[in-house]
Order: C-alpha cells, then structure tokens, then sequence
C-alpha cells in the first residue's frame, strides 16, 4: 500500500516536479528521500533528508541536512512544520510537503518559533536577521 | 538517444535536449550552455534531489527517457572552494575546545588564555614556562590515573553542586565528561608544550582581529574599565606572596622541576607574568597589565595550595585572578552580563558565524587541534550548543558555581576562570567552555584534609590552568563543605524516578550518581543497564 502510493508520486513529480524543489528516493530505497529546495535566482538551496515510514498515514520525517538559519529550524535540521506534525493529513503528498517547506522558508513564522532566539532577532532586527541567513547559506548551502 | 527537460528554477523556459546517457553530466551542461546562457561551470543539475556530479554520466544516475532535470545558476566551480574552507574554519573552533578539553569545559581555559593575549606573554613569564607545568601535570601519574578513572570523574562532578546544577541543564555535558577518551585525549595535547607554546603565541592574533571588528574594541575596553580596574584594585590589596605552611601542590611542582620553592615559585611566576606582559605585548591588549598583576594577587591572596594556583592561572589569561574573593567575582560577573553592550556583542557574535571563523583561522593552531579532537567540531559548530552556554542563566550558574566552594581562598583559580570565561566569549571561542572552566576553579578547597588537599591541589592547580576546568571541582572534595549524601541531594530526581516505576532506589541512586542527577539519563541507563 504504502509503496504503490510512493510509486505513484515518484511518477507524477518525474513527470511534473514542482518549479523549486527535486525530490526521488535516495538509492532505490522507496521510504528514504532526498530532496533539494532551490532558492531564488541568487541560488542557494537547502538539502533535505525524508523518511517516509508509515506514509501516508503518518508524516514523512523530514530534516534539513544543511543548516539553515531559521526560526523554524533548528540546529538539528528539524523543522517547525504543522503539516508534519499534528496537521498531517494522508491526502498530502511529498510534493505539496516540499512546497510547504519552501514557503516556510520563505515567510518564516516566528510567533511559533522552535528557535526563539532567532525568532527574536527576526521580529527586532529583521536586517540582521536576513544578513545572517544569507550568510549561513552562503557558507553552508551554496552550490 | 533520450529525450530530457530542463527546468531553469531562475525563470525562463523549459529546454528539451535530445542527449545520450552514456555523457557526462559535464557534457551535458555544455550542450545546455548556449540554450540557458549559462557557463557550463556555473550550472548546478538537480535531479531527484540530488545534486548532479560533474564527472558522473547521466545512466549512473538511473536518469532516463522524460526526466526532468532542474538547472539552478551557481558560483563558479572553483569557487566554491572559499566556502568550504570558511566550513574548515568553523569546525576548527570545537578544536580548542579538543583541546582542552574534556569537554568544552577545558575548553575555557585555553581559550581564556586565547583571550588574554596577555595570556601568553603571562606565561612565559612563569618560572618553567607554562607549557612545562601543564606537561608535568599531564603527565604526573596521579593525574593520569584520575583522568583515566571516570568513575572518580564522576564522583567529583556529583559532589560539587555547582556542577551537578550545570550537568543537569546541559545534558550533553555530562556525557562530555563522562567520556573518559576525550579527557585522555585533551591531556595529551595539553602536554605538548609546543603545541601550547604554539597556540599561545597565536592568540594574540585572535585579540586583534577581535578588535578589528565594529565595537569590538570598544567592548574590550568597556570590559577593561569595568572588570579589569577593580578586580585590580582588589587584587593589590590583598598583599603579596602568601606564605603557605606545607603547601602540597608547591612542593609538588617545585619537585617536578620547577622553579623557584614553595609558594615563592608561584608567587614570582605571577609577577613574572606581570612584567613580561607589558613589555613584550605586540599588540595593545587591554588584558595585558591586568593579568600579570592578577597573577601575582591569585598567588598572594591563595597563600598556600593557591599560591601556585595564581601562577598557573596566568596560564588560563585572567586565570590568575585567583585571588579576588567570590562575592566580589560574584558581583563583577553580574555587572559584565548586566551590561547590555557587552550582552550585544555577544549574541552578535555568537549569531554571526563569520565572526568566530574568522578568529578561527587566524589560528592555524585551532585547526590542528581540531584535527586531534574531531568530537568538538559538531559541539561547536552547532549554534545552539554554544548560545545555550552563552545565556545568563548558565553564567550565573556558573556564578553560583563559584561561591559554592566558595570559602575566601578557596575560590582562588576557580574564579578565576569565570573572568576568564568573558574573555573566552571575546575571543569568540568556545565561550561556553569557560563556563565550566571557572566551575573547575572553584576546586582548591581551603579547608579539607590535608591528605585529599594535596591531591586537590594538584588538581585544583589543573583547573586554574583552565585547561581542565571539569577536574576542577575536585576541589570540592576537599573543600570543608560536606559531600552530600546521595539519598537527600537527589531526593527530587529519586522521586520523579520512583513516579516513573523504577522502585530499585539503589539502581536508582547508582544511576543518578553515574549522570549527575540527571533524570533523563538515568532513565536511559536503568533501561539499558543490566
């Protein structure tokens, strides 16, 4: 059940990939993925890994391999996402996932920060928080 | 002959090429090139989520017929190389930490003496030299079998409250120092004087590129005006050259070869340290003056095992403050973290990870150390490890950490380290470390018997020297303060266990004693335990 419904969103994001982000099982192994979110034009991208276990009736568990400075992520690369928690539904997909990953990280939300001290800098200081983030991509995540 | 899709994830059409899958990914990108007006050695493929490796053909990828392939403009590839050595950079910071340290914890301590540049100059002042001290202390066999004892490691932590406190809110902590292959392994390095004599010397460097940042001069010299100013006052009251009936540590390291007897070695070497300070100084260091006078004050003020305790801290840079009594330590922490530009500069610093790269490799040494030690470099460079050190509450537990032993003397190199431990900050090195390291000074208890006090003494010494900041609290021990007995100290942490269903309250007991107190971890080993 679970890998005919994997077979069947590797073939629609083959045919039709979302426009930023790539994803497909690492190897041949259908329950773990790697997926890489591309930035805007200046390019940077986040690596991320998914182990899609008890999909799709539980979340996929998903973590950034690059560090990423964000008030949703934490330094372990886990994400502060409530569509992989408690708001999974089994009519998302890995697609719709990665999307939602990818606006997170572009409109953080830091009143439910998993990181507060970013979150604080991001609301007081969005300046330096948006150098900083830059930089970390830069150092961490440029390809 | 396939067929592929090119999506440019910057805009602009999808590109259909007609390619063998027998290429490259290289070649590919040069067929593309003139379609997406994009060198080739800019182009990044991505392809199922991973990044496409030049030098791999497409079929060893499983790429076939209607794939699509995702374009992304990236620097070009060369350039990539600066990034990774920043990456190099980063991770050679949790060397010093190796270095030091058992765990960070030591880390202070070098990095204190990082952080007064002073630091260096202070040591060579001392009689041996501190590299030879550390040498003979790494390899005094008494110390070596402690170090090798993680069962006595673990004694000590449990029995200094400070530390216990510390381990508690910090789990990882513990695990550090329960690891005894990483205290063998920061030992080692430590007794290496030229790998010290090394890093000392290029710790200057780091100072100046501390101040070459935006307000970071003006932070040293605001830290200068309000820690350095009465902790020097303070210090010069407090007399000179202690004289120490029976001084066990003196006598200990006067028979390994140092200089000078008695409490007279220690004392001189902290002069020493003043004078050798000022005058060599390449750089202007606002630690500089300080350090050497401090060094003269621990020795004074310690008087007897502190004595020598005073001048190796000079070793630990502001280590040598030894001598300034815990209330006043107390209150001057307590200005410097109530003190918001200084609080500023941290956090930016700790925020910025460029900063710290960039002190990082000033320091070729940092990175040799590294090498010896990878366990440190996830330590460090995951930010939140080191803001979590960073945050007010771990500095005044730390504090608190302090004035537990805290009778008069005995704080003397323990305190010291806390000093020391702003500095490490400065110097943007593992500052947490310095955290523990001023909790290992607390270590050479005044009172104690006088048996365990030679021992202590010995090892208190090593907290001064920063280096080893958690053997520290062996002080403790001798201290005249009780040891707690397990049963009351954990009666909470024996509760909560109970609560859980673990009724063995001696499994209980052992496995709290075993992580400090720490519930989670007994958890975990009453679970995996026999």
């Amino acid at each position: 059940m679970a890998s005919k419904r994997i077979m069947k969103e590797l073939e629609d994001l083959k045919r039709d990939p979302p426009a930023n982000c790539s994803a497909g099982p690492v190897q041949d192994d259908l329950f773990h993925w790697q997926a890489t979110i591309m930035g805007p034009a200046d390019s940077p991208y986040a690596g991320a890994r998914a182990a899609v276990l008890d999909y799709p009736f539980k979340p996929p568990k998903v973590a950034f391999q690059t560090k990423v400075y964000h008030p949703n992520v934490n330094s372990q690369g886990s994400i502060c996402l409530d569509i992989l928690k408690d708001q999974w539904s089994p009519a998302l997909t890995i697609s719709k996932v990665l999307l939602s990953i990818s606006s997170l990280l572009t409109d953080a939300n830091p009143d439910d920060p998993l990181v507060p001290e970013i979150a604080h800098i991001y609301k007081s200081d969005r300046h330096r928080y948006e150098e900083t983030a830059r930089e970390w991509t830069r150092k961490y995540a440029m390809m | 002959m396939v067929r592929l899709t090119v999506k440019p994830t910057a805009g602009g059409n999808k590109i259909e090429l007609d390619t063998g899958l027998e290429k490259t990914v290289l070649e590919l990108k040069e067929e593309l090139a003139p379609s997406c007006s994009i060198p080739a050695t800019e182009q990044r493929l991505v392809w199922r989520g991973q990044i496409l490796k030049d030098e791999r053909s497409l079929e060893s990828y499983g790429i076939a017929e209607d794939h699509i392939l995702h374009l992304v403009r990236g620097k070009p590839q060369g350039g990539t190389q600066g990034s990774s050595t920043a990456g190099g950079a980063s991770s050679s910071a949790p060397t010093l930490a190796g270095s030091a340290t058992s765990s960070g914890v030591a880390a202070a301590g070098l990095s204190t003496a990082a952080a007064g540049g002073a630091a260096a100059d202070a040591g060579a002042g001392l009689g041996g030299g501190p590299e030879a001290m550390m040498a003979q202390m790494a390899n005094n066999p008494v110390m070596q079998a402690m170090m090798n004892n993680p069962e006595l490691m673990r004694t000590i932590m449990q029995a200094h409250p400070g530390i216990r406190e510390l381990t508690e809110r910090n789990p990882e902590f513990a695990q550090l120092l329960n690891n005894p292959e990483l205290m063998r392994e920061s030992m080692r390095i430590m007794s290496n004087p030229n790998l010290m004599r090394e890093y000392m010397r290029n710790n200057d460097r780091a100072m100046s590129n501390l101040e070459a940042l935006p307000g970071g001069f003006n932070a040293l010299r605001q830290l200068y005006e309000n820690v350095q100013e009465p902790l020097m006052n303070a210090t010069q009251g407090m007399g000179t050259g202690g004289d120490s009936p029976a001084n066990p540590l003196a006598s200990m390291l006067a028979a390994a070869g140092l200089s000078g007897t008695g409490t007279g070695a220690a004392g001189s070497g902290g002069a020493g340290a003043g004078t050798n300070a000022s005058g060599t100084q390449p750089l202007p260091n606002p630690w500089a003056g300080g350090t050497g006078s401090a060094g003269s004050g621990g020795g004074a003020a310690g008087g007897g095992d502190l004595a020598a305790l005073g001048g190796l801290g000079g070793l630990g840079g502001m280590g040598a403050m030894g001598g300034v009594d815990s209330g006043m330590q107390a209150a001057m922490m307590q200005q410097l973290s109530d003190n918001p530009a200084m609080m500023d500069m941290m956090a930016s610093m700790m925020s910025a990870p460029g900063v710290l790269d960039s002190i990082v490799a000033s320091n070729p040494m940092l990175q040799q150390m590294m090498d010896s030690n990878p366990m440190l470099r996830p330590m460090l460079s995951n930010p939140d490890f080191v803001r979590s050190m960073l945050n007010p509450q771990m500095m005044s537990a730390a504090m608190r950490m302090q004035q537990a032993p805290g009778t008069g003397a005995g704080t003397g190199a323990g305190t010291a380290g806390a000093p020391g431990d702003l500095a490490a900050l400065l110097s943007g090195m593992m500052g947490g470390g310095g955290a523990f390291g001023s909790g290992g000074g607390g270590a050479p208890g005044s009172g104690g018997l006088p048996d365990i006090n030679s021992m202590m003494a010995a090892l208190g010494g090593l907290g001064g020297l920063g280096g080893l900041g958690g053997l520290g609290p062996l002080g403790a021990l001798g201290a005249p303060q009780p040891v707690a007995d397990p049963e009351t100290a954990f009666a909470n942490q024996l509760q909560q266990l109970q609560e859980m269903g673990f009724f063995d309250r001696d499994a209980n007991i052992r496995a709290l004693q075993a992580t400090g107190g720490n519930v989670n971890a007994a958890v975990d080993r009453l679970l995996s335990g026999p």
